[in-house]
């Protein structure tokens, strides 16, 4: 086999494998992702990087159907779209809340940082919505940045 | 006293002798000085022409410098949008910071090793545009692709293979703008190749910026838009031709040389040496 169909198959079987282990389980696809930002879900409290102190409530307003449940994750990622918090394994569910209503009070965040400043404790809400089985509902996720007071 | 003719002189044969030397000497002198000053590179003319003047004295035109830069910048599309964009990736697909930095590590090793094939699949042809054409596909496809992603595996896979087409920027573009331009303009060109690399670097975090504020595109629809841009961007660049190796350098020498050997005369004619990929790399670490 002349060496330039050689080296053309072996491209071509790579590409071919590289695009096959993007689509493959789960598949690439368009149905259901989100390409534009859906802003019916969004955090009203506290404002972006704003400074709170604990306890504090964390509110939400949501235009979309009234039987919503609400999933907020402090401090780490949610679980993929289609997922219930089943995906978690059952001793690692710190910082995960779920809800009807659209607000969360929250009594204490962990601290970050030996010294606990301030600016060390920035801490990140995000909120997805999910069905009546808790399983999450598409990519809309809305998200927040904050500080928490330290008392010393 | 000396004599009118001073043919006979010993005096003034020795004074003439002695004068002579110190001619030598300072020949010599001003030899080596020239040497030094080459061998730091402190040569050349000190009055150039324009890098406008040089470009078109050159034959070879902007086309190539412009559009290699601007391959510089959309190849940077995919790493700064990642970047920025990786709290949103990581909250839509449900992925770990830690998963995140596995995944960009896989993405740099990619871009690391793979330099150096690249580099050797173009060592013995001139083929360094059809190279960068190709990779720069590549990565614009993988880019668009990124915006599809479901899970981790698909995400590094994505990134996997678009650090394997970056690494052409990195071991093709350079050498082939050295061959493209002649020595008088050849370190602008390379400036302005570089400059442009900055410039890119404030346009992508801007553009990320745009988009999401005015299109309000998720990070799905930015790296869509992105790869498109890049794929047109790939498109203007379908007319890039490789010039061959040394055309400035080694091939000009060789010509030269040739030109003025005798007829007949092999030694004045160098015999053209094609060192291997590793002979290089060996000579360049020894």
């Amino acid at each position: 086999m002349p060496r330039r169909i050689r080296a053309g198959l072996v491209w071509g079987a790579l590409l071919v494998s590289v695009i096959l282990a993007a689509g493959c389980a789960p598949p690439l696809r368009a149905d259901g992702l989100l390409f534009v930002q859906d802003r019916r879900l969004l955090i009203t409290s506290p404002a972006d990087h704003a400074v709170v102190s604990t306890p504090t409530v964390i509110r939400w307003r949501f235009a979309g159907r009234t039987d919503t449940r609400f999933q907020v994750f402090v401090d780490r990622a949610p679980q993929p779209p289609g997922e219930t918090l089943d995906w978690f394994v059952r001793f690692d569910r710190t910082g995960i809340y779920e809800t009807t209503a659209t607000e969360l009070p929250l009594n204490r965040i962990a601290r970050f940082g030996r010294d606990g400043t301030t600016r060390e404790n920035l801490h990140e809400i995000t909120v997805v919505i999910a069905d009546t089985s808790g399983r999450r509902i598409g990519e809309t996720e809305a998200y927040v940045d904050f500080y928490v007071q330290v008392r010393r | 006293m000396t004599s009118a003719s001073g043919g006979s002189d010993p005096t003034i044969e020795k004074l003439r002798a002695a004068e002579h030397r110190v001619n030598e000497i300072e020949t010599s002198r001003q030899t080596l000085h020239q040497q030094g000053l080459a061998a730091m590179g402190m040569t050349g003319n000190e009055v150039t022409v324009s890098l406008r003047e040089g470009i078109r004295r050159s034959g070879t035109g902007w086309y190539p410098l412009v559009i290699l830069s601007v391959l510089l910048i959309v190849d940077g599309f995919q790493g700064t949008a990642f970047g920025i964009l990786s709290p949103d990736i990581s909250r839509t697909l449900g992925i770990t910071k830690a998963e995140l930095a596995g995944v960009v590590t896989l993405q740099v090793l990619a871009t690391t090793l793979l330099a150096l094939p690249i580099a050797a699949s173009v060592q013995r042809r001139a083929r360094r545009a059809a190279v960068s054409i190709a990779t720069a596909l590549g990565w614009s496809l993988f880019t668009v692709f990124t915006g599809f992603v479901t899970s981790v595996y698909a995400l590094g896979a994505v990134l996997v293979a678009d650090g394997a087409s970056t690494a052409s920027v990195s071991s093709i573009h350079q050498p082939f703008l050295m061959d493209l331009y002649p020595p008088s303009v050849r370190v602008r060109a390379l400036s302005v190749y570089n400059a442009v690399q900055q410039v890119g670097r404030i346009l992508s975090p801007l553009l990320v910026g745009a988009l999401t504020l005015w299109l309000a595109l998720t990070w799905r629809g930015i790296f869509v838009v992105m790869g498109l841009l890049s794929l047109a961007a790939t498109l203007f660049a379908l007319r890039l031709r490789d010039p061959g190796f040394g055309r400035w350098d080694t091939a000009k020498v060789r010509s030269l040389a040739d030109a003025e050997a005798a007829p007949g005369d092999t030694t004045r004619v160098a015999p053209n040496v094609q060192l291997s990929f590793f002979d290089i790399v060996k000579r360049l670490l020894m």
